[in-house]
């Protein structure tokens, strides 16, 4: 336990080291600078813009960051050949894979944190109310950015950086594309393409569940157990990740 | 320094000076490394500037929304946003907004209006104020009622808590078409949502004695009168319900004098023997406290009390 949350705190400080901070500030000026800009070119709605900007504003960062570091988190320490001088050390494979996702996970959650505080006072000082749907959502958001992080980590784990980030975008696309994908299965007549296109809607993951922005935007809280239920699958299928990333690395030779 | 020498020469051996000194100076080398780069630098950024500036004259060329004719469906938008189809709708909405603004919008803008208006509410059905803001633009900048209403019933399917919507699209059928009955119905159903001001339903009633329906008028106006809390408010729809009455009593009255004239080929001397004849049950009460007076010369039957029918009067657009 103890070297997992060395390995954590020590991905947490590298990743901070590597100025990954530094996106809030694009992302103050993006979400202060385009409220202010577009709320007067509106006729009313304001509050609605500001709400849909900074919700969409939060998700798009948040997930750029689960990919694009996500993706560095083992491959970089193979690279640096690192990894040697660490796994020399008495710590698993396991632990060493885990601790690497709880630090960006903790990462993660700081820049979520520190964006939604921003956007809450961005939404305040432009004299909106805040809705507790706001709160809802970025908890979803929170979530996908667990899972996109976790598909990213468990890519790196046996391919290069750049098939890896590949792979993870094409997932995050997939994932929001699935109901659709099963709604093509039901007027589909073909059995076998009704099947085959239910199967993939049960294996990838559902982004669109986690996607409460549009509602919440409008002031509108969802039902808390399905808020419970969309949670839980979001974490569940994470753990399932993650597992597997740990059996690949325990496998793979360097 | 020899006067004569003349000027060019002097001019020629400054330059060299100047260039020698340049030379000697530590910025030398970088001035020689910096100096193609600066170069070719200033010179890709006018031709950038240039060439934007070209583009955009030619871009102005097409109205701005006649460029969303490569906009794809609403639906193929939707699935093609990701997730991000709120942000999506604000913008084109946003675009939306501005080309109404313009000067002069011809039908065929309208046309564009209506289509973008189409998407972004198919992106984002809640969107009430795109309805709303659609519905006026297309009656009002340009004339396109039957495309306003269409927008309206969409927003009315997906917004049934909105009474504005609803409201709207009997103000349409009243002053765009003239069509009292989808008018009162559209009204009465603005009227029945919860929020809705109680002027609605008073407007409703109207209406619907206009479009004769005075029992609907009568209904409608009983059941917000139970639902008002406010006293001031129900001391004005107690007002109107009674005209109401009023309307749908002199219609009764009206219609079995009518038969009366059919069965009898004469009017009815009183009205009494409208009951005596079995046309009627029983002549109405007067709900004000007066009574019916009828003249059998005119056939015409008023409320003693009330000087105003219930009417609804305009003028159509262009008339």
């Amino acid at each position: 336990m103890q070297c997992l949350f060395a390995v954590a705190v020590n991905t947490f400080r590298e990743t901070l080291r590597d100025k990954i901070l530094y996106n809030l500030v694009l992302f103050a000026v993006l979400l202060i600078g385009s409220s202010v800009l577009l709320g007067t070119l509106t006729i009313g709605e304001q509050a609605r813009l500001v709400n849909d900007l900074g919700l969409a504003a939060i998700n798009v960062v948040a997930v750029i960051i689960a990919i694009f570091v996500g993706i560095g988190l083992v491959s970089k320490e193979i690279e640096r050949r690192t990894i040697y001088t660490l796994l020399a050390r008495p710590i698993t494979r396991a632990q060493f894979v885990l601790g690497k996702y709880l630090g960006l996970a903790l990462v993660i959650l700081v820049n979520i944190g520190i964006m939604f505080a921003m956007f809450l006072a961005t939404v305040r000082l432009s004299g909106h109310p805040i809705h507790a749907s706001l709160f809802q959502a970025v908890e979803l958001m929170l979530v996908e950015a667990l899972l996109v992080m976790a598909f990213a980590l468990l890519f790196s784990t046996f391919s290069s950086s750049i098939l890896s980030a590949t792979l993870t975008l094409g997932i995050y696309v997939v994932g929001h594309l699935t109901s659709d994908l099963k709604m093509i299965a039901e007027k589909h007549a073909s059995g076998v393409i009704k099947s085959l296109t239910a199967t993939l809607y049960y294996v990838f993951p559902n982004l669109e569940t986690l996607n409460i922005k549009g509602q919440s935007a409008a002031g509108i809280s969802v039902d808390l157990g399905f808020q419970m239920i969309a949670t839980t699958y979001g974490l569940l299928y994470t753990g399932l990740l993650l597992v597997g990333a740990c059996l690949i690395f325990q496998r793979r030779d360097f | 320094m020899d006067i004569d020498i003349p000027r060019a020469t002097i001019l020629r051996d400054t330059a060299v000076e100047a260039l020698a000194a340049l030379q000697m100076a530590p910025i030398t080398h970088l001035t020689k490394q910096w100096l193609p780069f600066t170069l070719v630098g200033m010179g890709l950024c006018a031709g950038i500037v240039a060439t934007q500036l070209s583009l955009d004259t030619t871009r102005a060329k097409v109205p701005k929304l006649q460029r969303m004719s490569y906009l794809p469906d609403g639906d193929i938008l939707k699935v093609a946003a990701l997730g991000y189809r709120e942000v999506v709708a604000d913008v084109l909405w946003l675009q939306v907004i501005q080309a109404m603004g313009d000067r002069r919008v011809s039908t065929e803008t309208g046309q564009w209006i209506y289509r973008a208006l189409d998407v972004v509410t198919t992106l984002d059905p809640t969107f009430v104020r795109a309805y709303e803001a659609g519905a006026h633009a297309l009656c009002s900048i340009v004339v396109m009622p039957q495309e306003s209403n269409r927008l309206l019933e969409k927003g009315i399917r997906h917004n049934p808590q909105e009474w504005r919507l609803p409201f709207l699209l009997g103000i349409n059928h009243f002053f765009e078409f003239g069509d009292n009955q989808r008018a009162a119905e559209a009204m009465t159903m603005a009227a029945r949502i919860p929020g809705a001001p109680e002027i609605i339903a008073r407007l409703a009633a109207k209406l619907l004695v206009s479009a004769k329906s005075p029992q609907q008028a009568v209904e409608l106006l009983a059941k917000v009168y139970e639902e008002t809390p406010d006293e001031n408010v129900k001391r004005l729809l107690e007002q109107r319900l009674r005209e109401a009455i009023v309307e749908r009593d002199l219609a009764l009255l009206e219609e079995a004098i009518g038969r009366f004239q059919a069965q009898h080929s004469q009017r009815p001397a009183r009205l009494e023997q409208l009951v005596q004849e079995g046309l009627l049950r029983e002549l109405p009460q007067e709900p004000f406290g007066g009574q019916y007076q009828y003249s059998a010369l005119s056939g015409e039957v008023k409320s003693s009390e009330i000087k105003e029918r219930m009417r609804m009067t305009f003028r159509k657009r262009g008339q």
